[in-house]
């Protein structure tokens, strides 16, 4: 075939696509819709695509995605595009292939406390559905009204009862996936053990840049027969970090340990009045759940640790209503900084649990070097830290300033032995930082997993890896792969 | 390099992942290694590269994570661990699990009773430091329990049966000792066993270990004292029993009486072992069917790690019944593996249902070792599936 | 700042930071699965209009025609983003920038040539019961795919069989018939004082049996309402003037309105009409009927109704006033009265001002949803606050379900002899 230029290319693929979506819809030349699909969560990247599909089968996505490898056009797959890393920010001159209309619940087994649900099923809706009953689906990031399963198989995304239940790769048994070559396959089973490799596991997480998910077996829980929540404010966050560990080191394994300091639990009681105390220098919200004996015994062992770290005042949930209306303000937390300032940037990174105090010590100082206010909000029991950099949009260099420190504070995470992120993924924002956590080697690895599923490089490219475009001049770090010296494979 | 090794040797035990980094990249393409944990037999034109030697550890007890190189033995990680009153996600069942490496654990994909509580032991693994096969080092995850820069190596490599890479050292998540624990024994066969789970799960019990072999059910009930005392009740009741009239053993030794006959079963079992993932409900159609084809008559047994559907089977003799449990499991479209000792020249190790994704497996293992250096009972199933489609 | 030409404000724009939980609270999101579709959609199509990235074209105009205004989105919004205010100024901009295909204008022009104008309406109204009645409005139904016809035939297809009892009689003050509390007045609107004398009546009498004495202005246009949600600005401001101009000298504690969509805009005059005070006065004492009553306090003797109602939370009630638990107070308060919810309580019927006749397709999607919701519930009578919802659930539901105004079953528990 003779090789045609990209814009024909495109000309050819928008003639074609329609017809592979009898079901679904295609945005073809309604430029305001393609707009609006040009950004995810973070609203600071944008790129608006060519083609949106709104896909309603596996068949569909699979055609578009066949269609795609054909004429080497890239895509991206979306859900409900709240990611905050970028994720889902289309490649340059690439196509859309959006899950929200596959929102079906194929099944839910009470027996074997498994749902099998579409892509673009939200979070929440599996739980609701299950709720019936007597389960739910645990992983409950602070989007789960919105967020779709879809995407939080590719974020594997986390939540704040994490620490106690694990991460959405804990959770899926199974995806069935389109390939970028417009194969479809089935990767894991319905018992966590499937025989070969466990390419489940490197799916989960890889943010699009495998393919496209488009079923999603997930291990269901038996819903607690008893939570009990309570809120603990403290004078200093050294205190409720001492909190924390002393719960930790008392081999408790609590549902959920949420940090704030002063100026989140501001942002949050502007938005959702939790009633949180507005003079407390920073809260605590411990959950425990299990059997009415477990909780018993460990929750009063709970407040035993705050009131011995010195906490200032504990708030009991006394119902399921203040339960809910505690972490109605936690969620909305991220949104709700809109309230202290016209523009923040959400940051997420990991350290060791132990090193939650110390960083803030290290984020304030950064912030007063830069006259910039940060609002801290941590998933404490797992050492996952948000920062929210506040600043004045209409400044260019307060902007600047932010941007820098989101960096900073995310580089310091890896210096004192975390992560870059813990579970909003790299994305576009965190490209150019994964240089800070991995080496060439570790790359190349990547790589190598990565061209093994897209030899192309059509399935969300300029994600995840850095590149010299996005990253400015870093060539002197890279090493040509032996399978690119031969011309097997390309880097993308 | 240290010196320490021999390149021409047939036993290459490298001490640090710089040395095994170093051996890979100096050897010619077409030398031809197979991945272990301790030493082997020598094979025909085939190095062994064993992990046994590369030891030390970093223990984060506040934090609860453990880094450890992967040559460091199962049984000492657990002692050590014990002293801080914290333990990883692998109970072993037998002596000769105990003494299996790290490297040899993830490697094999080993499953122990403790994926009910904690899922398989990939669950617990958030970072590897491995040896890509033309020596260039790498790591994937880190040593904090929530990461997801990158893409999760660390999983893949579990259960990979050393075709990929020489993993040199693994991130584990910790989990703290359980105020205490007991131990139910329970006479059921297996469609009586899901009921009671599925009743139990009703009820509002997590089971920390729901084992099942030989007509046993043995269930661990883990937690504070208080805790434990009401499942144990409630247990009893869905029983029908009096709590007084049920076999309760103290302490967390994985399953103490189903587990040493099956300890016993399997240390001296000589013929295969095949291993099947199944939905919870899944295991009793699986039974019948093993029964119905006539194959528990002939000696055919299972053993279950229940509550997560993964089950053993073991066929007695000289594989002659293989044939007959493919035609088993591929009318119940369940999926197997052969697990134990593998010749890479015995065939291909998947059983009944192909698993999903044979191609990109092939591709992902061309990409990761593109001259076929390593040799690896998964390498060469993978291509004879791909290139002999049953 | 005032609605006009100069479509929505940056700063408002700018409190919206895109994280989508707007998403599922938003109808036309739900239905059409599309970004464009969804109020952080709309929103970013304001972003990227001031940006100058897209153009003011007939796609943009039908993402933001498409919005019902139910404002479900304002209460999920953790950022609290002022949608009312962005929605309206970016219709109102459309109407004053955007020359829309002459069907639309013609429709639009018809629409808003009758219904603020009760003179006009009442014969339109006797039209509409007669062509039930002979069956008209399916031969035009069946005839029209768009325009006038299209619009005419929804438009007649929504009008009650039987035209609604007498309109109580203008310029005269009801006496309260217990202990007196004081007085309001009953702003009388203009679709609803042809349509739904009844439920005029009984704010009448319910508020009289509460002490109130109850003034009845004659001479009220419309309120604005219908043509400030739907971008025609100019148009609304002149009707709230007139009826500022009309109502301001009049000494009541309150002013009462039965409906919901009326109450939302009567409550914000000043953004019609910024910097005068006799609006913004105005605004201040408006109240609506169940916000009052439950403020006030029911002291009058109800009388047992055995029944069962299924409430209806009309959007402009339950979102853009956040009046949700007192309409439920209030219907509790009639002992024998069972109520209940439909599931998806708090997605819009579809009626949405004039949404049903510009965007039949969506509004008979939502309009069928919701009438299937109420009717598993097996309830004797469907109440609503809100004269457009009324209509719309009785348009997709059994002919044999009743719907009344909560306040028209006080009033009837008032009537009622004690069990």
């Amino acid at each position: 075939m003779p090789i045609a230029s990209l814009s024909d290319r495109i000309a050819e693929f928008k003639r074609r696509v329609v017809e592979l979506v009898p079901h679904g819809e295609c945005i073809v030349g309604d430029a305001p819709a393609l707009s609006s699909y040009g950004a995810d969560g973070l609203i600071r990247f944008r790129q608006t695509p060519e083609v949106v599909v709104l896909a309603k089968s596996t068949e569909e996505v699979r055609a578009v995605v066949s269609l795609c490898a054909e004429l080497g056009i890239p895509f991206v797959g979306r859900g409900s595009g709240t990611g905050l890393s970028g994720g889902a920010v289309p490649p340059a001159h690439g196509v859309v292939i959006a899950a929200s209309a596959m929102k079906g619940i194929v099944e839910i087994d009470p027996v074997d406390r498994i749902a099998v649900v579409e892509p673009g099923v939200a979070n929440l809706v599996v739980s609701e559905r299950s709720a019936p009953l007597g389960l739910y689906y645990a992983p409950d990031p602070s989007s789960q009204s919105v967020c779709s399963i879809g995407g939080n198989v590719a974020e594997n995304s986390g939540g704040a009862h994490c620490l106690k239940y694990g991460f959405t790769t804990n959770h899926v048994l199974a995806v069935e996936v389109v390939l970028p070559d417009g194969s479809v396959e089935v990767l894991g089973g319905e018992s966590p053990f499937e025989p070969g490799l466990d390419l489940r596991s490197s799916f989960v997480g890889s943010e699009g840049t495998l393919g496209i998910v488009t079923k999603v077996w997930l291990r269901l829980l038996s819903r607690p027969e008893a939570v009990r929540t309570l809120v603990a404010d403290f004078d200093s966050v050294e205190s409720a970090g001492a909190a924390v560990s002393a719960i930790i080191a008392a081999g408790i394994v609590p549902a959920a340990i949420e940090m704030m300091d002063a100026l989140a639990i501001e942002a949050c009681e502007k938005a959702v009045a939790a009633g949180y105390s507005l003079d407390a220098a920073a809260a605590l919200i411990v959950e425990v759940d299990g059997s009415q004996e477990e909780v018993d015994a460990l929750y009063e062992e709970v407040k035993t640790a705050c009131i011995t770290c010195g906490t200032t005042k504990i708030r009991e949930a006394a119902d399921q209503a203040e339960r809910s209306r505690i972490w109605l303000g936690r969620k909305a937390a991220f949104a709700a900084a809109g309230r202290l300032a016209p523009a923040y940037i959400v940051q997420d990174g990991v350290v060791p649990r132990t090193a939650l105090s110390s960083i803030l010590g290290r984020i304030q100082e950064l912030a007063n070097q830069v006259g910039l206010r940060v609002a801290n909000v941590f998933h404490a029991g797992d050492g996952n830290l948000h920062p929210l950099v506040l600043y004045n949009p209409d400044s260019t260099q307060e902007s600047e300033a932010a941007e820098k420190l989101a960096t900073e504070i995310v580089e310091l995470c890896v210096e004192i032995g975390g992560s870059i992120t813990g579970e909003h993924g790299v994305g576009l924002e965190k490209a150019c930082s994964m240089a800070a956590m991995f080496d060439d080697g570790d790359l190349e690895a990547m790589q190598r997993l990565r061209v093994a599923f897209d030899s192309q490089g059509i399935a969300n490219p300029g994600k995840v890896f850095p590149t010299p475009r996005l990253c400015g001049d870093a060539p002197g770090r890279y090493r040509a792969h032996a399978l690119e010296l031969s011309g097997e494979a390309v880097r993308f | 390099m240290s010196g320490a090794i021999n390149a021409d040797s047939a036993l290459l035990a490298p001490a640090s992942s710089a040395d095994a980094s170093e051996l890979l990249a100096s050897m010619e393409p077409q030398r031809r290694l197979r991945i272990k944990g301790h030493s082997q037999d020598p094979a025909e034109g085939i190095s062994t590269l064993v992990c046994a030697n590369l030891r030390g550890y970093e223990h984060s007890p506040a934090d609860q994570t453990l880094v450890a190189a992967t040559g460091e033995r199962l049984g000492a990680i657990e002692q050590m661990l014990a002293e801080h009153g914290q333990r990883i996600a692998a109970f072993p069942l037998t002596t000769s699990q105990r003494d299996m490496t790290l490297g040899a654990i993830l490697g094999s994909g080993l499953d122990t009773a403790a994926a009910q509580r904690y899922g398989r032991f990939r669950e617990s693994l958030i970072g590897a430091e491995f040896v890509l096969p033309d020596g260039t080092r790498a790591h994937s995850g880190g040593r904090v329990i929530k990461n997801v820069a990158g893409y999760d190596l660390a999983k893949i490599m579990a259960g990979s049966l050393g075709a990929l890479a020489f993993v040199t050292a693994a991130s584990l998540r910790l989990y703290p000792v359980p105020r205490r624990s007991v131990r139910l024994s329970i006479e059921a066969d297996i469609p009586h066993a899901i009921a009671l789970i599925e009743q139990a799960h009703r009820r509002g019990i997590e089971m920390a270990t729901c084992e099942w072999g030989q007509g046993l059910l043995e269930l661990g009930i883990e937690g504070p004292s208080e805790a434990i005392e009401a499942a144990v009740r409630k247990l009893a009741d869905l029983l029908e029993r009096k709590v007084g009239e049920l076999e309760l053993s103290e302490g967390d030794q994985g399953s103490p009486v189903l587990g040493s006959r099956l300890a016993a079963e399997r240390e001296s079992f000589g013929g295969m072992i095949i291993k099947v993932g199944t939905r919870l409900s899944g295991a009793a159609e699986l039974q019948r069917a093993i029964v119905g084809a006539g194959l528990a008559e002939r000696g055919v047994w299972m053993h279950s790690h229940l509550g997560v559907g993964i089950h053993y089977l073991g066929l007695p003799g000289n594989g002659a019944l293989y044939g007959r449990l493919d035609a088993v499991l591929r009318s119940m479209s369940v999926a197997g593996q052969r697990v134990g000792h593998l010749d890479p020249a015995g065939g291909s190790i998947f059983v009944g249902r192909r698993p999903g994704g044979l191609t990109t497996m092939r591709r992902v293992l061309e990409s990761f070792d593109p001259h076929g250096r390593l040799v690896s009972p998964m390498r060469t199933s993978v291509i004879e599936e791909t290139e002999n489609p049953r | 700042m005032s609605v006009g030409a100069t479509g929505p404000e940056r700063k408002l724009i700018d409190t919206c930071v895109h994280c989508g939980f707007c998403l599922p609270a938003c109808p036309t999101y739900q239905l059409s699965s599309n970004e464009a579709e969804s109020p952080r959609g709309r929103i970013d199509l304001m972003r990227r209009y001031l940006d100058g990235a897209i153009g003011l074209d007939a796609d943009f105009v039908a993402h933001i025609d498409s919005c019902l205004g139910c404002m479900a989105c304002v209460k999920a919004c953790p950022s609290g983003v002022d949608y009312e205010t962005l929605i309206v100024e970016a219709k109102s901009m459309i109407h004053a920038s955007f020359q829309r295909p002459s069907r639309q204008r013609l429709v639009r022009k018809v629409i808003f040539a009758i219904m603020p104008y009760p003179a006009r309406m009442r014969p339109l109204a006797r039209l509409g019961s007669l062509s039930k009645r002979l069956g008209v409005e399916r031969i035009a139904k069946g005839r029209a795919s768009g325009g006038v016809a299209a619009t005419l035939a929804s438009a007649l297809a929504l009008l009650p069989r039987v035209a609604n009892s007498a309109v109580p009689a203008r310029n005269r003050l009801y006496s309260a018939s217990a202990p007196r509390r004081g007085v309001v007045g009953l702003l009388t609107g203009c679709v609803s004082s042809v349509l739904f004398g009844s439920t005029e009546q009984a704010a009448i009498d319910v508020l009289c049996a509460e002490g109130f004495d109850v003034l009845v202005p004659g001479g009220q246009g419309c309120c604005g309402a219908l043509a400030e949600h739907a971008g025609e600005a100019p148009l609304a401001r002149r009707l709230a003037g007139a009826l500022v101009a009309r109502l301001g000298r009049e000494q009541v504690d309150a002013w009462i309105t039965t409906s919901a969509g009326c109450g939302s805009t009567l409550k914000s005059y000043d953004r019609l009409l910024p910097g005068n005070p006799a609006s913004r006065e105005f605004s201040e004492r408006v109240r609506d009927i169940h916000e009052f009553l439950y403020q006030q306090g029911l002291r009058a003797d109800y009388k047992p109704l055995g029944m069962r109602v299924a409430y209806h939370p009309a959007c402009h009630l339950a979102n853009a006033q956040g009046i949700v638990d007192e309409p439920l107070a209030l219907l509790r308060a009639i002992p024998g009265c069972e109520v209940v919810l439909p599931g998806q309580s708090g997605t819009c019927c579809g009626s949405a001002g004039i949404y049903n006749l510009v965007e039949p397709a969506t509004a008979q999607v939502l309009g069928k949803a919701k009438a299937s919701s109420i009717a598993e519930l097996h309830a004797d009578v469907v109440a609503t606050g809100n004269p457009g919802c009324l209509l719309q659930i009785a348009r997709y539901s059994d002919p044999g379900l009743a719907s009344a105004h909560p306040v028209e079953l006080l009033a009837r528990s008032l009537r009622a002899s004690t069990a």
